[in-house]
């Protein structure tokens, strides 16, 4: 009759009264299955026992594998942080997230709408004028802006002269003044007039 | 309030955009001050004095205005009185030595008197002159010496100059 496992376990331990360890021992030696067993609680025994020769050395690795477990704990819980990332969600305040959408607003209003359109950039010439002074014609409502088409050189040019004779003084003549008409209209040098007057 | 994370990168996104559009709005302010520097380069100043002159060559009446205009680009000046309306169209040419080629168009629309059916006299004059130089047009004819009075003749002195 074969022993119990435990028991073969309790023999390979030496923890057996003596009469019974004699028993087991004489057993295993005939019986193969147990011999079996017990060669493996044996070699488990001998596996757990080993030990280096050096204690300080044993702390040494001990502490080593538990670092190395701790990276590799490390490593997979920032993996699975990274893939949360995208999906995770975000507790903001209701004033900030009024804030940042107004900003966001601003920045899209800012790409969409040029603030340096022409008229913009015509400020500098027209302000060269005095209060008496009128300044370049206004931009009539067909002229494609700038603002959408880069404004090259010649089209602008070709802009100003296309305008007529956009500039234009007028001058109220004095009520009750009767005007000469005394031929056809005269273009001469002041010099050569005042002195023509002056013979 | 519960936002995706997709939000924030949205709005590094915007962001790393903002720097495209700005090169392109330096391009364009670019050109266009370089249009401004060509345009102001033809840019010319009209300086007129608009004067009547009555009985015993007086000076009655006078206004000064200052216009500026470009190159080719004519500037008019529209006197409306009791019995007349004259229409004076200036047209300065910067040549590239610097000397301004002026033309002058006058139009006079007339009634002398009440009976008298409205008269139209147009003509075109042209003279080179120096920058700065003082031409007059009469776009009613030369001054006349008259004894009546309320009856005057109109002078428009002109200075042409590059605007500086």
């Amino acid at each position: 009759m074969c022993y119990d496992d435990q028991i073969i376990s309790a023999y390979v331990d030496g923890e057996l009264q003596e009469k019974l360890h004699t028993d087991v021992k004489n057993h295993i030696q005939k019986c193969e299955r147990c011999r079996k067993i017990a060669f493996e609680y044996t070699a488990l025994q001998e596996l757990f026992t080993a030990t280096s020769d050096s204690p300080a050395e044993d702390a040494v690795a001990s502490g080593e594998r538990k670092a190395r477990v701790w990276r590799e704990i490390q490593r997979h819980t920032r993996r699975e942080r990274v893939q949360d990332f995208w999906h995770r969600r975000l507790q903001v305040p209701l004033p900030v997230a009024a804030g940042v959408a107004a900003a966001v607003l601003a920045l899209v209003l800012t790409v969409l709408f040029n603030p340096f359109s022409t008229e913009q950039q015509m400020v500098p010439l027209a302000m060269q004028s005095d209060e008496t002074i009128e300044s370049i014609p206004e931009v009539p409502s067909d002229f494609v802006s700038p603002a959408n088409t880069m404004p090259e050189l010649e089209q602008l040019v070709r802009f100003l002269s296309d305008q007529g004779a956009a500039i234009e003084v007028k001058i109220q003549l004095p009520s009750s003044s009767k005007i000469q008409v005394t031929g056809e209209p005269q273009l001469l040098r002041a010099a050569d007039y005042r002195r023509s007057e002056g013979e | 309030m519960k936002f995706s994370a997709v939000f924030p990168a949205l709005l590094i996104f915007l962001g790393l955009l903002q720097p495209v559009f700005s090169q392109q709005d330096g391009n364009s302010i670019e050109e266009l001050q370089e249009a401004l520097r060509y345009l102001q380069d033809k840019a010319l100043e009209v300086q007129i004095h608009a004067r009547l002159i009555g009985k015993d060559r007086e000076n009655i009446w006078n206004t000064k205005s200052r216009k500026i205009t470009v190159s080719g680009k004519s500037v008019s000046i529209t006197l409306e009185g009791e019995n007349l309306t004259v229409s004076a169209h200036l047209i300065p040419f910067l040549n590239e030595g610097g000397s301004i080629f002026l033309v002058a168009k006058g139009e006079v629309w007339v009634q002398q008197s009440p009976d008298e059916e409205k008269k139209y006299y147009s003509t075109v004059k042209s003279l080179p002159i120096k920058p700065g130089e003082s031409v007059i047009f009469f776009p009613t004819g030369v001054l006349m010496d008259t004894e009546e009075n309320n009856v005057y003749t109109i002078e428009l002195e002109i200075q042409v100059e590059p605007l500086e």
